[in-house]
């Protein structure tokens, strides 16, 4: 599970162009929108599409992404849960 | 028409290492596209040299022979028939006008903005004076500007008052 966390942070960092920050930078259970990383909607798009390639899960329902991708560990479980690669 | 700074870069150094001397407190350069970035830089320098803030009804007014073409590639090759996954972020930056607005953002400007496609900056010059003729501002930020990559660019802005 560390390993995942570890990994997808290094994953949120390339694929929305966060070049100022470091893994470290980014707490587990920190909030990735609004007052945490401060990400927008097209970042969530970004995440959303990251998910699907880089571990093949299509997210059917819009209204989950809020539980989804509200931190890293939240992330985390769901792949774990969800993962079809 | 008269001239109230000026400034000419061109690959004097990259673009990322000129944003970490000059601004560094802006993580939304990361996003930007590299015609962004180069328009970006070159403001925030132009006016940090000079001491100066853009007045609110400040008109944008840039111009360039290549547009955002070097995002353009970089989107198609996220547009894959087998792997088909092109990117949110880079399609936002598919448009050479987003500089001027990410300009307007960063320094809550209001007036008007525009980008033309031209050869060359006697015909943005005349378009500028054209505009600040013909509307209200007080204020042009005019921006002759080519991208090509991070090291390779140029940038000519000036910041006119009427």
């Amino acid at each position: 599970m560390e390993n995942l966390k570890q990994q997808l942070k290094e994953q949120i960092i390339s694929a929305l162009n966060l070049d100022d920050l470091q893994p470290s930078d980014i707490q587990d259970d920190a909030p990735l929108f609004g007052e945490g990383l401060g990400l927008d909607s097209i970042d969530a798009l970004e995440l959303i599409m990251l998910l699907d390639k880089q571990y093949g899960i299509k997210i059917a329902d819009p209204k989950e992404g809020k539980h989804i991708f509200a931190s890293v560990s939240t992330m985390a479980d769901y792949i774990m849960a969800h993962s079809a690669k | 028409m008269q001239t109230i700074a000026e400034i000419n870069i061109c690959n004097e150094q990259n673009l990322t290492d000129l944003y970490r001397r000059y601004v560094g407190d802006y993580p939304k350069f990361f996003k930007m596209d590299g015609l962004s970035k180069l328009g970006f830089v070159a403001t925030e320098m132009l006016l940090k040299e000079n001491q100066l803030k853009l007045e609110e009804n400040c008109c944008i007014i840039f111009g360039g022979k290549q547009g955002c073409i070097s995002n353009d590639k970089n989107f198609q090759t996220t547009i894959d028939k087998k792997n088909y996954f092109p990117s949110p972020s880079l399609f936002v930056y598919t448009l050479p006008n987003i500089v001027t607005g990410e300009l307007a953002i960063r320094n809550k400007v209001y007036g008007e903005t525009m980008f033309y496609f031209l050869e060359s900056e006697e015909q943005l010059l005349k378009l500028t004076e054209l505009t600040i003729s013909k509307n209200h501002c007080k204020q042009a930020l005019c921006g002759f500007v080519d991208y090509i990559s991070e090291n390779n660019y140029r940038a000519h802005l000036i910041l006119f008052e009427n």
